[in-house]
Protein backbone atom coordinates (compact mmCIF):
# COMPACT_ATOMS: atom_id res chain seq x y z
CA UNK A 1 0.00 0.00 0.00
CA UNK A 2 1.25 3.45 -0.78
CA UNK A 3 0.10 6.84 0.34
CA UNK A 4 -3.25 7.88 -1.00
CA UNK A 5 -1.64 11.25 -1.45
CA UNK A 6 2.12 10.97 -1.86
CA UNK A 7 3.91 13.88 -0.26
CA UNK A 8 5.74 14.49 -3.48
CA UNK A 9 7.71 17.67 -3.84
CA UNK A 10 9.09 16.74 -7.21
CA UNK A 11 7.71 18.67 -10.14
CA UNK A 12 9.08 20.19 -13.29
CA UNK A 13 12.83 20.92 -13.28
CA UNK A 14 13.41 23.85 -10.92
CA UNK A 15 14.74 26.95 -12.63
CA UNK A 16 16.77 28.67 -9.94
CA UNK A 17 20.27 27.45 -9.24
CA UNK A 18 19.58 26.88 -5.55
CA UNK A 19 16.40 25.11 -6.56
CA UNK A 20 18.44 22.81 -8.74
CA UNK A 21 20.90 22.22 -5.92
CA UNK A 22 18.09 21.13 -3.60
CA UNK A 23 16.14 19.25 -6.28
CA UNK A 24 18.00 16.02 -5.54
CA UNK A 25 16.88 16.03 -1.91
CA UNK A 26 13.38 17.11 -2.92
CA UNK A 27 13.07 14.10 -5.20
CA UNK A 28 12.94 11.75 -2.19
CA UNK A 29 9.41 11.12 -0.96
CA UNK A 30 7.23 8.38 0.50
CA UNK A 31 7.10 6.48 -2.77
CA UNK A 32 10.72 7.21 -3.75
CA UNK A 33 12.78 6.42 -0.65
CA UNK A 34 15.53 4.56 -2.49
CA UNK A 35 16.66 5.91 -5.82
CA UNK A 36 19.39 5.21 -8.34
CA UNK A 37 21.33 8.06 -9.93
CA UNK A 38 19.36 7.52 -13.14
CA UNK A 39 16.05 7.69 -11.28
CA UNK A 40 17.09 10.93 -9.56
CA UNK A 41 18.11 12.40 -12.91
CA UNK A 42 14.79 11.40 -14.43
CA UNK A 43 12.72 12.79 -11.55
CA UNK A 44 14.61 16.08 -11.26
CA UNK A 45 15.03 16.61 -15.00
CA UNK A 46 18.71 17.38 -14.39
CA UNK A 47 21.56 16.04 -16.53
CA UNK A 48 23.10 12.85 -15.16
CA UNK A 49 26.53 14.49 -14.75
CA UNK A 50 25.01 17.28 -12.61
CA UNK A 51 23.10 14.74 -10.54
CA UNK A 52 26.27 12.75 -10.08
CA UNK A 53 28.12 15.79 -8.71
CA UNK A 54 25.23 16.87 -6.46
CA UNK A 55 24.74 13.37 -5.06
CA UNK A 56 28.45 13.07 -4.39
CA UNK A 57 28.39 16.37 -2.49
CA UNK A 58 25.35 15.28 -0.46
CA UNK A 59 26.95 11.91 0.29
CA UNK A 60 30.08 13.62 1.64
CA UNK A 61 27.85 15.43 4.17
CA UNK A 62 25.96 12.22 5.10
CA UNK A 63 22.85 13.90 3.70
CA UNK A 64 22.50 10.90 1.41
CA UNK A 65 23.77 7.40 2.04
CA UNK A 66 24.50 4.73 -0.54
CA UNK A 67 23.03 1.30 0.12
CA UNK A 68 24.60 -2.04 -0.70
CA UNK A 69 22.67 -2.19 -3.97
CA UNK A 70 24.04 1.19 -5.07
CA UNK A 71 20.78 3.07 -4.58
CA UNK A 72 20.71 6.22 -2.48
CA UNK A 73 18.68 6.94 0.64
CA UNK A 74 18.29 9.91 2.99
CA UNK A 75 21.23 9.91 5.42
CA UNK A 76 21.72 10.56 9.11
CA UNK A 77 22.59 14.24 8.65
CA UNK A 78 19.18 15.13 7.20
CA UNK A 79 17.45 12.87 9.70
CA UNK A 80 19.21 14.62 12.58
CA UNK A 81 18.35 18.07 11.21
CA UNK A 82 14.73 16.94 11.04
CA UNK A 83 14.71 16.39 14.80
CA UNK A 84 15.39 20.13 15.22
CA UNK A 85 12.28 21.29 13.33
CA UNK A 86 9.62 23.00 15.44
CA UNK A 87 7.07 20.39 14.46
CA UNK A 88 9.39 17.82 16.05
CA UNK A 89 10.61 19.70 19.10
CA UNK A 90 7.41 21.49 20.03
CA UNK A 91 4.85 18.84 19.17
CA UNK A 92 6.24 15.40 18.41
CA UNK A 93 8.53 15.06 21.42
CA UNK A 94 5.83 16.36 23.74
CA UNK A 95 3.10 14.17 22.23
CA UNK A 96 4.96 10.86 21.97
CA UNK A 97 4.57 9.65 25.59
CA UNK A 98 0.83 10.39 25.39
CA UNK A 99 0.56 8.57 22.07
CA UNK A 100 2.27 5.55 23.67
CA UNK A 101 -0.35 5.49 26.41
CA UNK A 102 -3.17 5.47 23.84
CA UNK A 103 -1.38 2.82 21.78
CA UNK A 104 -0.88 0.52 24.75
CA UNK A 105 -4.58 0.72 25.63
CA UNK A 106 -6.00 -0.20 22.25
CA UNK A 107 -3.13 -1.41 20.03
CA UNK A 108 -4.76 0.64 17.28
CA UNK A 109 -2.59 2.89 15.14
CA UNK A 110 -2.25 6.28 16.84
CA UNK A 111 -1.43 9.48 14.99
CA UNK A 112 -0.99 13.20 15.52
CA UNK A 113 -1.49 15.65 12.66
CA UNK A 114 -1.38 19.40 12.08
CA UNK A 115 -2.89 21.63 9.46
CA UNK A 116 -0.65 22.20 6.44
CA UNK A 117 -2.34 24.34 3.82
CA UNK A 118 -5.43 22.52 2.62
CA UNK A 119 -4.22 19.16 3.93
CA UNK A 120 -3.12 17.70 7.23
CA UNK A 121 0.46 16.71 7.85
CA UNK A 122 1.01 13.53 9.87
CA UNK A 123 3.54 14.50 12.53
CA UNK A 124 3.91 11.09 14.11
CA UNK A 125 2.34 7.69 14.17
CA UNK A 126 2.65 4.52 16.22
CA UNK A 127 1.45 1.38 14.48
CA UNK A 128 2.35 -2.18 15.36
CA UNK A 129 1.84 -5.41 13.49
CA UNK A 130 -1.42 -5.83 15.39
CA UNK A 131 -2.64 -2.45 14.12
CA UNK A 132 -4.43 -2.08 10.81
CA UNK A 133 -2.03 -1.21 8.00
CA UNK A 134 -2.49 2.53 7.82
CA UNK A 135 -1.94 4.59 4.71
CA UNK A 136 -0.45 7.51 6.52
CA UNK A 137 3.14 7.81 7.69
CA UNK A 138 4.96 10.62 9.43
CA UNK A 139 5.40 13.25 6.74
CA UNK A 140 2.28 12.20 4.78
CA UNK A 141 -0.16 14.89 3.74
CA UNK A 142 -3.73 13.64 3.97
CA UNK A 143 -7.02 15.14 2.79
CA UNK A 144 -8.88 17.02 5.51
CA UNK A 145 -12.39 15.83 4.66
CA UNK A 146 -11.66 12.10 4.55
CA UNK A 147 -9.68 11.46 7.75
CA UNK A 148 -10.54 11.72 11.45
CA UNK A 149 -7.63 14.00 12.31
CA UNK A 150 -8.32 16.03 9.16
CA UNK A 151 -11.99 16.54 9.97
CA UNK A 152 -11.10 17.80 13.45
CA UNK A 153 -8.63 20.30 12.00
CA UNK A 154 -11.17 21.33 9.37
CA UNK A 155 -14.00 21.69 11.89
CA UNK A 156 -11.94 23.98 14.12
CA UNK A 157 -10.02 25.65 11.28
CA UNK A 158 -12.40 28.54 10.59
CA UNK A 159 -14.71 29.40 7.71
CA UNK A 160 -11.96 30.58 5.37
CA UNK A 161 -10.32 27.14 5.45
CA UNK A 162 -13.66 25.36 5.23
CA UNK A 163 -14.70 27.39 2.17
CA UNK A 164 -11.38 26.61 0.46
CA UNK A 165 -11.57 22.86 1.19
CA UNK A 166 -15.23 22.48 0.33
CA UNK A 167 -14.48 23.84 -3.14
CA UNK A 168 -12.93 20.51 -4.18
CA UNK A 169 -13.88 17.40 -2.25
CA UNK A 170 -12.00 14.51 -3.84
CA UNK A 171 -13.47 11.03 -3.63
CA UNK A 172 -11.27 8.19 -2.30
CA UNK A 173 -13.87 5.51 -1.59
CA UNK A 174 -17.61 5.21 -2.14
CA UNK A 175 -18.02 6.40 1.48
CA UNK A 176 -16.00 9.62 1.10
CA UNK A 177 -18.21 12.58 1.89
CA UNK A 178 -18.21 14.81 -1.16
CA UNK A 179 -21.55 16.50 -0.53
CA UNK A 180 -21.01 20.01 0.83
CA UNK A 181 -24.08 20.20 3.07
CA UNK A 182 -23.46 16.74 4.60
CA UNK A 183 -19.87 17.71 5.38
CA UNK A 184 -20.86 21.13 6.75
CA UNK A 185 -23.34 19.61 9.15
CA UNK A 186 -20.78 16.97 10.20
CA UNK A 187 -18.28 19.71 10.99
CA UNK A 188 -20.85 21.44 13.20
CA UNK A 189 -21.44 18.14 15.04
CA UNK A 190 -17.69 17.66 15.48
CA UNK A 191 -17.41 21.13 17.02
CA UNK A 192 -20.27 20.48 19.43
CA UNK A 193 -19.39 16.89 20.44
CA UNK A 194 -15.62 17.43 20.41
CA UNK A 195 -14.59 14.45 18.28
CA UNK A 196 -14.67 13.25 14.68
CA UNK A 197 -15.43 9.80 13.34
CA UNK A 198 -14.79 8.42 9.83
CA UNK A 199 -15.80 5.09 8.34
CA UNK A 200 -13.91 3.91 5.27
CA UNK A 201 -13.83 7.43 3.85
CA UNK A 202 -10.15 7.37 2.82
CA UNK A 203 -9.51 3.64 2.53
CA UNK A 204 -11.80 0.61 2.58
CA UNK A 205 -11.57 -1.33 5.84
CA UNK A 206 -10.36 1.56 8.00
CA UNK A 207 -12.28 3.58 10.55
CA UNK A 208 -10.93 6.42 12.65
CA UNK A 209 -11.76 8.69 15.56
CA UNK A 210 -9.94 11.89 16.46
CA UNK A 211 -10.04 14.75 18.94
CA UNK A 212 -8.56 18.26 18.96
CA UNK A 213 -5.35 19.21 20.76
CA UNK A 214 -5.37 22.75 22.09
CA UNK A 215 -2.50 25.10 22.76
CA UNK A 216 -2.29 28.35 24.66
CA UNK A 217 -5.60 30.22 24.74
CA UNK A 218 -7.53 27.11 23.74
CA UNK A 219 -6.63 27.35 20.03
CA UNK A 220 -6.82 24.01 18.23
CA UNK A 221 -3.26 23.38 17.02
CA UNK A 222 -3.28 19.68 16.20
CA UNK A 223 -5.40 16.54 16.22
CA UNK A 224 -4.90 13.19 17.94
CA UNK A 225 -6.57 10.12 16.52
CA UNK A 226 -6.65 6.35 16.24
CA UNK A 227 -7.21 4.32 13.10
CA UNK A 228 -8.68 0.86 13.43
CA UNK A 229 -10.15 -1.89 11.30
CA UNK A 230 -13.74 -1.11 10.33
CA UNK A 231 -14.70 -4.49 11.89
CA UNK A 232 -13.85 -2.87 15.19
CA UNK A 233 -17.30 -2.03 16.54
CA UNK A 234 -15.75 -0.78 19.75
CA UNK A 235 -13.72 2.08 18.34
CA UNK A 236 -16.09 4.52 20.06
CA UNK A 237 -14.64 3.22 23.34
CA UNK A 238 -11.44 5.00 22.37
CA UNK A 239 -13.20 8.39 22.33
CA UNK A 240 -13.07 8.98 26.12
CA UNK A 241 -9.47 7.68 26.15
CA UNK A 242 -8.53 10.17 23.45
CA UNK A 243 -10.41 12.98 25.19
CA UNK A 244 -8.73 12.41 28.55
CA UNK A 245 -5.33 12.15 26.85
CA UNK A 246 -6.02 15.31 24.81
CA UNK A 247 -6.77 17.31 27.96
CA UNK A 248 -3.47 16.27 29.57
CA UNK A 249 -1.47 16.73 26.37
CA UNK A 250 -3.11 20.09 25.60
CA UNK A 251 -2.14 21.33 29.06
CA UNK A 252 1.43 20.30 28.37
CA UNK A 253 1.41 21.96 24.93
CA UNK A 254 -0.07 25.17 26.33
CA UNK A 255 2.61 25.15 29.03
CA UNK A 256 5.32 25.05 26.40
CA UNK A 257 3.73 28.10 24.80
CA UNK A 258 2.21 26.56 21.68
CA UNK A 259 -0.84 28.30 20.30
CA UNK A 260 -2.00 31.86 19.76
CA UNK A 261 0.47 33.58 17.48
CA UNK A 262 2.80 30.61 17.27
CA UNK A 263 1.55 28.33 14.53
CA UNK A 264 3.52 25.22 13.81
CA UNK A 265 3.34 25.61 10.08
CA UNK B 1 36.57 33.49 0.15
CA UNK B 2 34.91 35.96 -2.19
CA UNK B 3 31.16 36.14 -2.68
CA UNK B 4 31.81 35.75 -6.40
CA UNK B 5 32.66 32.12 -5.77
CA UNK B 6 29.09 31.42 -4.84
CA UNK B 7 27.87 33.43 -7.79
CA UNK B 8 29.38 31.20 -10.44
CA UNK B 9 26.00 29.54 -10.49
CA UNK B 10 27.30 26.01 -10.17
CA UNK B 11 24.67 24.04 -8.26
CA UNK B 12 27.37 21.98 -6.57
CA UNK B 13 29.02 25.05 -5.06
CA UNK B 14 25.65 26.31 -3.88
CA UNK B 15 24.71 22.96 -2.45
CA UNK B 16 28.00 22.85 -0.57
CA UNK B 17 27.24 26.23 1.01
CA UNK B 18 23.66 25.21 1.74
CA UNK B 19 24.99 22.10 3.52
CA UNK B 20 27.46 24.22 5.48
CA UNK B 21 24.64 26.50 6.61
CA UNK B 22 22.38 23.58 7.55
CA UNK B 23 25.32 22.00 9.38
CA UNK B 24 25.37 24.93 11.82
CA UNK B 25 22.14 23.72 13.38
CA UNK B 26 22.28 21.20 16.18
CA UNK B 27 20.76 20.23 19.53
CA UNK B 28 22.39 23.27 21.15
CA UNK B 29 21.82 25.52 18.15
CA UNK B 30 18.19 25.23 17.16
CA UNK B 31 17.68 28.92 16.31
CA UNK B 32 20.46 30.99 14.77
CA UNK B 33 20.76 34.59 13.57
CA UNK B 34 22.26 35.52 10.22
CA UNK B 35 25.38 36.80 11.99
CA UNK B 36 25.77 33.50 13.82
CA UNK B 37 25.39 31.56 10.57
CA UNK B 38 27.99 33.75 8.88
CA UNK B 39 30.49 33.39 11.70
CA UNK B 40 29.98 29.62 12.00
CA UNK B 41 30.34 29.01 8.26
CA UNK B 42 32.98 31.72 7.70
CA UNK B 43 30.93 32.77 4.67
CA UNK B 44 30.45 36.45 3.79
CA UNK B 45 27.25 37.84 5.28
CA UNK B 46 25.77 38.56 1.85
CA UNK B 47 26.41 35.01 0.57
CA UNK B 48 25.01 33.60 3.76
CA UNK B 49 21.93 35.77 3.49
CA UNK B 50 21.27 34.81 -0.13
CA UNK B 51 21.59 31.07 0.49
CA UNK B 52 19.61 31.19 3.72
CA UNK B 53 16.88 33.08 1.83
CA UNK B 54 16.81 30.34 -0.80
CA UNK B 55 16.59 27.71 1.95
CA UNK B 56 13.70 29.66 3.50
CA UNK B 57 11.98 29.85 0.09
CA UNK B 58 12.22 26.07 -0.17
CA UNK B 59 10.94 25.70 3.43
CA UNK B 60 14.20 24.00 4.40
CA UNK B 61 14.63 26.77 6.96
CA UNK B 62 12.07 29.10 8.48
CA UNK B 63 12.63 32.55 9.85
CA UNK B 64 10.61 33.57 12.87
CA UNK B 65 9.53 36.98 14.07
CA UNK B 66 12.69 36.97 16.22
CA UNK B 67 14.65 37.00 12.90
CA UNK B 68 16.29 33.70 13.82
CA UNK B 69 16.51 30.80 11.41
CA UNK B 70 15.20 27.37 12.36
CA UNK B 71 14.89 24.03 10.56
CA UNK B 72 11.77 24.12 8.37
CA UNK B 73 9.03 21.69 7.51
CA UNK B 74 10.37 20.62 4.11
CA UNK B 75 13.57 19.40 5.70
CA UNK B 76 11.58 17.64 8.42
CA UNK B 77 9.42 15.96 5.79
CA UNK B 78 12.42 14.72 3.81
CA UNK B 79 13.92 13.43 7.06
CA UNK B 80 10.86 11.21 7.51
CA UNK B 81 11.94 9.34 4.37
CA UNK B 82 15.29 8.34 5.90
CA UNK B 83 15.58 4.62 6.66
CA UNK B 84 16.39 5.58 10.25
CA UNK B 85 12.89 7.01 10.43
CA UNK B 86 10.58 4.84 8.33
CA UNK B 87 12.63 1.69 8.87
CA UNK B 88 14.13 1.45 12.31
CA UNK B 89 12.16 4.01 14.31
CA UNK B 90 8.75 2.99 12.99
CA UNK B 91 9.45 -0.72 13.42
CA UNK B 92 10.67 -0.13 16.95
CA UNK B 93 8.07 2.32 18.30
CA UNK B 94 5.42 -0.22 19.42
CA UNK B 95 8.03 -2.35 21.22
CA UNK B 96 9.60 0.76 22.77
CA UNK B 97 6.17 1.90 23.96
CA UNK B 98 5.61 -1.50 25.58
CA UNK B 99 9.08 -1.44 27.12
CA UNK B 100 8.36 1.97 28.56
CA UNK B 101 5.01 0.83 29.97
CA UNK B 102 6.60 -2.29 31.51
CA UNK B 103 9.54 -0.55 33.11
CA UNK B 104 8.46 3.07 33.51
CA UNK B 105 12.08 3.89 32.76
CA UNK B 106 13.80 6.01 30.17
CA UNK B 107 13.96 3.91 27.00
CA UNK B 108 16.51 4.56 24.24
CA UNK B 109 17.18 3.23 20.75
CA UNK B 110 20.51 3.98 19.08
CA UNK B 111 22.62 3.15 16.05
CA UNK B 112 26.31 3.51 15.32
CA UNK B 113 26.95 6.74 13.41
CA UNK B 114 30.51 7.72 12.59
CA UNK B 115 32.09 6.56 15.84
CA UNK B 116 29.29 7.68 18.14
CA UNK B 117 25.95 6.43 19.38
CA UNK B 118 23.18 8.24 17.48
CA UNK B 119 19.92 8.22 19.46
CA UNK B 120 17.08 7.40 17.10
CA UNK B 121 14.42 7.57 19.79
CA UNK B 122 14.09 8.18 23.46
CA UNK B 123 10.89 7.64 25.38
CA UNK B 124 10.46 9.06 28.81
CA UNK B 125 7.65 9.89 31.15
CA UNK B 126 7.03 11.52 34.49
CA UNK B 127 8.58 8.55 36.29
CA UNK B 128 11.77 8.42 34.24
CA UNK B 129 15.09 9.79 35.36
CA UNK B 130 16.27 12.87 33.41
CA UNK B 131 19.02 12.06 30.89
CA UNK B 132 21.36 13.82 28.53
CA UNK B 133 20.29 11.71 25.56
CA UNK B 134 17.81 13.05 23.03
CA UNK B 135 16.50 11.77 19.71
CA UNK B 136 18.87 13.01 17.02
CA UNK B 137 21.70 13.51 19.51
CA UNK B 138 25.08 11.82 19.69
CA UNK B 139 26.82 10.37 22.77
CA UNK B 140 30.11 8.50 23.20
CA UNK B 141 30.16 4.73 22.67
CA UNK B 142 32.20 3.87 25.75
CA UNK B 143 30.13 5.75 28.35
CA UNK B 144 26.60 4.68 27.41
CA UNK B 145 24.81 1.33 27.60
CA UNK B 146 23.64 1.40 23.99
CA UNK B 147 27.07 2.67 22.90
CA UNK B 148 28.95 -0.19 24.56
CA UNK B 149 26.70 -2.70 22.80
CA UNK B 150 27.19 -1.00 19.42
CA UNK B 151 30.96 -0.95 19.94
CA UNK B 152 31.20 -4.50 21.31
CA UNK B 153 29.62 -5.99 18.18
CA UNK B 154 32.00 -4.16 15.82
CA UNK B 155 34.90 -6.01 14.14
CA UNK B 156 38.04 -6.23 16.32
CA UNK B 157 39.89 -3.74 14.10
CA UNK B 158 37.15 -1.12 14.51
CA UNK B 159 37.20 -1.64 18.30
CA UNK B 160 40.98 -1.23 18.40
CA UNK B 161 40.76 1.92 16.32
CA UNK B 162 38.17 3.36 18.71
CA UNK B 163 40.28 2.46 21.76
CA UNK B 164 43.40 3.99 20.22
CA UNK B 165 41.84 7.46 20.25
CA UNK B 166 41.51 9.71 23.30
CA UNK B 167 38.44 8.64 25.26
CA UNK B 168 36.20 11.32 26.76
CA UNK B 169 35.45 11.17 30.47
CA UNK B 170 32.05 12.73 31.28
CA UNK B 171 32.15 11.52 34.92
CA UNK B 172 34.77 10.24 37.35
CA UNK B 173 33.36 6.74 36.84
CA UNK B 174 33.71 6.76 33.03
CA UNK B 175 36.00 3.94 31.91
CA UNK B 176 38.80 5.37 29.80
CA UNK B 177 41.50 2.71 30.16
CA UNK B 178 41.66 0.72 26.87
CA UNK B 179 42.48 -2.55 28.67
CA UNK B 180 39.53 -2.30 31.00
CA UNK B 181 37.19 -1.35 28.15
CA UNK B 182 38.48 -4.20 26.00
CA UNK B 183 37.71 -6.69 28.78
CA UNK B 184 34.30 -5.16 29.32
CA UNK B 185 33.40 -5.29 25.61
CA UNK B 186 34.35 -8.98 25.57
CA UNK B 187 32.01 -9.47 28.51
CA UNK B 188 29.22 -7.63 26.63
CA UNK B 189 29.57 -10.04 23.71
CA UNK B 190 29.68 -13.03 26.05
CA UNK B 191 26.65 -12.05 28.15
CA UNK B 192 24.69 -10.36 25.36
CA UNK B 193 24.11 -7.13 27.24
CA UNK B 194 25.97 -4.09 28.51
CA UNK B 195 25.79 -2.26 31.77
CA UNK B 196 26.98 1.19 32.83
CA UNK B 197 27.10 2.69 36.31
CA UNK B 198 27.38 6.48 36.53
CA UNK B 199 29.65 6.51 33.48
CA UNK B 200 27.65 9.17 31.63
CA UNK B 201 25.64 10.81 34.42
CA UNK B 202 26.17 10.61 38.18
CA UNK B 203 23.27 8.79 39.82
CA UNK B 204 22.15 6.84 36.74
CA UNK B 205 22.99 3.52 35.26
CA UNK B 206 21.93 1.78 32.10
CA UNK B 207 21.47 -1.63 30.55
CA UNK B 208 21.30 -2.30 26.82
CA UNK B 209 21.03 -5.23 24.42
CA UNK B 210 21.73 -5.60 20.69
CA UNK B 211 19.10 -5.85 17.96
CA UNK B 212 20.45 -8.61 15.75
CA UNK B 213 19.56 -9.08 12.08
CA UNK B 214 21.26 -11.66 9.88
CA UNK B 215 23.87 -12.14 12.58
CA UNK B 216 24.81 -8.45 12.72
CA UNK B 217 24.01 -5.87 15.39
CA UNK B 218 22.01 -3.18 13.59
CA UNK B 219 20.97 -1.13 16.63
CA UNK B 220 20.85 -1.23 20.41
CA UNK B 221 17.94 -0.80 22.76
CA UNK B 222 18.43 0.19 26.37
CA UNK B 223 16.98 1.64 29.54
CA UNK B 224 18.45 4.35 31.72
CA UNK B 225 17.51 4.01 35.37
CA UNK B 226 18.31 5.41 38.76
CA UNK B 227 21.29 3.49 40.12
CA UNK B 228 19.20 1.94 42.91
CA UNK B 229 16.74 0.49 40.38
CA UNK B 230 19.41 -1.18 38.25
CA UNK B 231 17.90 -4.67 38.46
CA UNK B 232 19.99 -6.61 35.95
CA UNK B 233 17.98 -9.82 35.71
CA UNK B 234 14.58 -8.23 35.30
CA UNK B 235 15.68 -5.53 32.85
CA UNK B 236 17.78 -7.81 30.62
CA UNK B 237 14.87 -10.22 30.12
CA UNK B 238 12.48 -7.36 29.29
CA UNK B 239 15.01 -5.76 26.93
CA UNK B 240 15.67 -9.04 25.13
CA UNK B 241 11.96 -9.47 24.45
CA UNK B 242 11.79 -5.93 23.03
CA UNK B 243 14.89 -6.48 20.87
CA UNK B 244 13.45 -9.71 19.46
CA UNK B 245 10.14 -7.97 18.65
CA UNK B 246 11.95 -5.12 16.88
CA UNK B 247 14.06 -7.58 14.85
CA UNK B 248 10.84 -9.39 13.81
CA UNK B 249 9.22 -6.10 12.79
CA UNK B 250 12.28 -5.17 10.73
CA UNK B 251 12.08 -8.53 8.96
CA UNK B 252 8.41 -7.98 8.22
CA UNK B 253 9.11 -4.75 6.32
Amino acid sequence: MVDAVPASRAGPPPRSVTGRALAVLDSFDATHRRQSLAAIARRTGLPLTTVHRLVHELESHAALVRGADGDYEIGSKIWRLGTLASVHVELREVALPYMEDVYELGKDAVQVAVLDGLRCLVVDRIAGSRSISVLSKPGSRLPLHATGVGKVLLAFGGTELQDAVIGSLDRYTDKTITDVSTLTSQLATIRSQGFALTREELAPGATSVAVPLRGKGGTVIAALGVVSSSDNREISRMIPVLQVTAVALSAKLAQSGLGEASRLL
Amino acid sequence: MSPARADTGAPTALLERAMEILGCFGPDAGALTLTELASRTALPLSTCHRIAAALVAGDYLERGSDRRYRVGTALWTIAQHAPLSYGLRESALPALARLYEETGENVTLAVLDRGQALYVERLMGERSIPTVSRAGGHLPLHTTGVGKVLLAYQPATAIEEYLSKPLSRPTKDSIVQPDRLRRELAQVRERGYSITRQEMTIGSGSIAVPIIRDGACVAAVGVIVHLVRLDENRLVATLNRAAATIADELDRQ
